[in-house]
């Protein structure tokens, strides 16, 4: 399962998506993103796997800097840096 | 043979003569002769069996014969030194004819032989010569002495008859084997013939198991109604021994045949007319064909978060990219809700909407036109909901 973060600028979560299949030819499953949002690869742990994809939103802020989860309210970072992806909103 | 048809009839003080003595043997002579010759063929009795050398002398044992007259062929004493001459002969037996004398007496003041004799008279002849009156021995030939061209005394031909044979009187034994000569000449040669039986004769019980192979069996011979209900098993079958021609229409039911003996190969196709292909619609079940079945791809599946309705009476959307392609495309799409699941006890409706749409793009001049499909979801709740996407593309 590979995990992608929709986000915006502040680090707010707007969508979670948990691909186990993707077109090819695309970096993300994401379309229409908005001018201030953009979309992170992050490795899932085992814990995070385990949610669902609404629940990571709820529970995780990302760390754009450090292309991390990080539990909302907190200040560790729940992951490892990934990777962060832009691309134009399409369709 | 003399015409005899009287015999001595005798009385006290009879005067005999030597006519009468004579009468009285020729009366016998006669009658046993008939006896012989009337019952009997002629042929050697007993011994009278040629050897020594075929390339200077012959002997012939002591024995006895029965000449075509009835006359019997006595040799009391074995003879030898026979010449042969060193060429091939055939070696034959006669009754001495005519009849020769003993040496004459005087007695009394009348001279006269007191005896016949019968020493018989044995000759060899070149091959082909056929004495009368005379038997057959042996033939030298080749170097070589062959005792069995002769012929045994016994019953005439003919003379035994089907009325004149006991009940069972033929057994096993008696009967001569067939011998390889081919045909069904009952005229010629040894064993039963196809004439010999009757039509029917020969029942299934009289038949070996195993018995009838095919060469036996003429094209067509077998019916169907000579055949139990399963009696030809599928061991019994040469490799494409059936034929379509030899099957009714409708001879082959279910029943007969075996789980998974029609493979694909067997069912007709047709690129066009789905009237000529073996599997028509009709013949699939409702709900037998599921999406895996069809020649699909998977071009999505993943699970999202859609964002919550920012206020009532609006929808909170989320577009995700489905697939690209570069023509027409057929997708079967599937939207269906994850979380949050309600607890225990708790009666949750939830609602959300999604439509498809797609956008054309053509990236460079030089580019084809770019087909992106793309799912939007809608989530009318005021907390954020988790949806599954399964896409898969259809081949034509």
């Amino acid at each position: 399962m590979r995990l992608f973060i929709r986000h915006r600028q502040d680090g707010e979560i707007v969508s979670v998506a948990k691909v186990d299949h993707m077109p090819d030819g695309v970096e993300h499953p994401y379309a229409g993103l908005a001018e201030d949002e953009a979309v992170v690869e992050v490795d899932p742990d085992a814990d995070v796997e385990q949610l669902a994809a609404h629940e990571i939103g709820e529970r995780f802020t990302l760390d754009i800097e450090a292309r991390s989860l990080r539990v909302r309210g907190g200040d560790s970072p729940s992951r490892p840096p990934g990777r962060s992806r832009r691309r134009p909103a399409d369709g | 043979m003399p015409d005899v048809t009287e015999r001595m009839n005798y009385f006290d003080r009879q005067f005999l003569r030597a006519e009468d003595f004579l009468d009285e043997q020729a009366y016998h002579l006669d009658r046993r002769r008939r006896h012989n010759a009337g019952f009997h063929a002629p042929g050697v009795v007993e011994g009278l069996v040629v050897a020594g050398d075929p390339a200077t002398a012959l002997t012939v044992s002591q024995g006895w014969a029965v000449d075509t007259e009835g006359r019997e062929i006595v040799l009391v004493t074995p003879l030898s030194n026979i010449p042969t001459g060193g060429v091939d002969v055939d070696v034959w037996i006669a009754y001495p004819e005519p009849e020769p004398k003993s040496p004459p007496v005087t007695e009394a003041g009348t001279t006269g032989s007191a005896r016949v004799v019968e020493t018989p008279v044995v000759s060899v002849l070149p091959p082909g010569t056929v004495p009368a009156k005379a038997l057959r021995l042996a033939r030298v030939a080749g170097g070589a002495i062959d005792n069995s061209v002769r012929r045994l005394a016994g019953l005439k031909d003919l003379a035994v008859v089907g009325p004149n044979l006991a009940d069972d009187a033929v057994s096993s034994r008696a009967l001569a084997e067939a011998d390889p000569t081919p045909g069904q000449d009952t005229a010629t040669g040894t064993g039963v013939k196809t004439n010999h039986l009757k039509n029917g004769a020969v029942t299934e019980a009289k038949l070996a198991n195993g018995a009838v192979a095919e060469a036996k069996l003429a094209n067509g011979a077998v019916t169907e109604g000579k055949l139990a209900n399963g009696a030809v098993a599928e061991a019994k079958l040469a490799n494409v021994a059936v034929t379509e021609a030899k099957l009714a229409n409708g001879a082959v039911a279910e029943a007969k045949l075996a789980n998974g003996a029609v493979s694909a190969a067997k069912l007709r196709s047709h690129p066009s007319d789905s009237a000529q292909r073996a599997v028509g619609r009709e013949h699939v079940q409702v709900n037998t064909v599921s999406i895996t079945q069809l020649q699909a791809s998977l071009v999505l599946g993943s699970e999202f978060s859609v964002p919550a309705a920012p206020a009532a009476g609006q929808v909170g959307e989320l577009a995700i990219t489905m697939d690209l392609t570069d023509g027409p495309s057929f997708f079967l799409v599937s939207v269906h809700y994850v979380a949050p699941r309600p607890a225990a006890g708790e009666t949750v409706n939830r609602s959300f909407t999604w439509t498809r749409r797609t956008t054309v793009s053509k990236p460079t001049p030089a580019a084809g036109l770019l087909h992106i499909h793309t799912v939007l979801v809608q989530n009318p709740n005021p907390v954020p909901i988790s949806v599954g996407v399964r896409a898969f593309r259809l081949s034509e």
